[in-house]
């Protein structure tokens, strides 16, 4: 799992839980992954994300490194803040480990890099 | 209250039904997928191929992937109920989430364009259907675009079993559309479809979803298929 693909999940389709998001990651295993870095491509895609969830998600893995915790607004331009955003956003795999509910700490397991978000009969 | 006992019934009688001959037969046909090479449905590429770069795209009822990457200049994550079928399009290097359709585990309005390719037939009541659909409506950002292609009424070839008879609870088959009488024991793997008629599919996204504003519909592959926009910028 991408931290991409993290923040835009959520645990709000639990029966009762208001506010499902974001969820905290629990990770037994995390693997860097080589992807092509397209300047453009995470230019466009920053805007979309929520930030302080992906910022606190890479930090809490320790692959934050120095990624700013706010969004500098001429970060267009900045090629070194675009490649480090390019690699919390694609190349830090969770292989392992679980995505935990913030409300209920209900558990739904990471395995082989996929989020399994199936509930059970009495959660719908 | 008997009202509530009555949809608490079909409901089960709808999960039962779904598990047994949608999910089940998708998880176990699952490994005639592993390796496959299935060729996109050109209209479908074409409009995967027409997206800004950088969109963020849904598909939701994946399947073993194979329009998770048509297009490399945008990012589509994949999402389908088996998880057979999620390891499958995981192996060949895609993202992908193991979920619902009823209840899609997304932020709303996270996502610009939407795909949904053969997946809306095969909910078991127009209820679960219209709630697959909104589903769908809810995860697109104002001004995204939705893809739906379901099944049709309209067409000649295959064996599709067509319904189920809640009051006799027995499933029906037919061969083609239109002799629903016909059945054939002999299918291995039965899987329910619902089959659309002509305007049914946008119909339904015009009632429960009116946020949603219908671009474009036609027939392709023996499906239905609506192109609709969410309102907004
Ligand atoms: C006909 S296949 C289409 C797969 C893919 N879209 C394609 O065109 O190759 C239908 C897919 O829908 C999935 N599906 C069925 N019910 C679902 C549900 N409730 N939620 C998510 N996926 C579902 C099945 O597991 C299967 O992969």
């Amino acid at each position: 799992m991408k931290l991409l693909t993290h923040n835009m999940l959520t645990s709000n389709i639990i029966k009762g839980v208001k506010n499902g998001y974001p969820l905290k990651i629990s990770a037994s295993d995390v693997q860097l992954i080589d992807v092509d870095f397209n300047p453009e491509f995470i230019t466009r895609m920053i805007p979309k994300i929520n930030w302080k969830v992906l910022h606190e998600a890479a930090q809490s893995l320790g692959h934050a490194n120095d990624l700013p915790a706010e969004l500098n607004a001429e970060y267009e331009a900045d090629q070194e803040f675009l490649k480090k955003t390019h690699h919390v956003l694609l190349e830090v795999e969770v292989q392992e480990g679980d995505l935990i509910c913030p409300e209920t700490e209900r558990k739904f397991p990471i395995s082989h890099g996929i989020p399994n978000m199936l509930l059970k009969e009495e959660e719908i | 209250m008997v009202d509530q006992q009555c949809q608490d019934e079909k409901r089960t009688i709808a999960e039962a039904l779904e598990n047994e001959h949608v999910h089940k037969v998708y998880d176990q046909t699952a490994h005639y997928f592993r390796n496959a090479r299935y060729k996109a449905w050109p209209k479908v590429g074409h409009f995967l191929n027409s997206l800004e770069p950088g969109s963020l795209v849904a598909d939701i009822g994946c399947g073993h992937g194979k329009y998770l990457d048509i297009n490399k200049t945008v990012f589509t994550l994949g999402c389908d109920r088996s998880a057979p079928l999620c390891s499958i399009a995981q192996q060949s290097g895609h993202s992908v989430v193991v979920s619902d359709n009823l209840r899609l585990p997304f932020r709303d309005a996270c996502f610009d364009v939407v795909i949904s390719i053969g997946v809306v037939h095969h909910f078991t009541t127009v209820q679960r259907r219209a709630q697959a659909l909104k589903e769908l409506g809810r995860v697109l950002c104002p001004g995204g675009r939705l893809m739906v292609y379901a099944w049709a009424f309209e067409q000649k070839h295959r064996t599709v079993a067509v319904g189920f008879n809640f009051s006799k609870r027995k499933m029906f088959w037919c061969r083609g559309a239109t002799n629903i009488k016909s059945r054939n024991p002999s299918l291995l793997h039965k899987r329910y479809y619902h089959v659309f008629r002509e305007g049914e599919l946008g119909g339904l996204i015009e009632t429960f979803i009116p946020e949603m504003e219908i671009l474009e519909s036609f027939f392709d592959h023996s499906n239905w298929c609506v192109v609709a926009q969410k309102n907004g910028v």
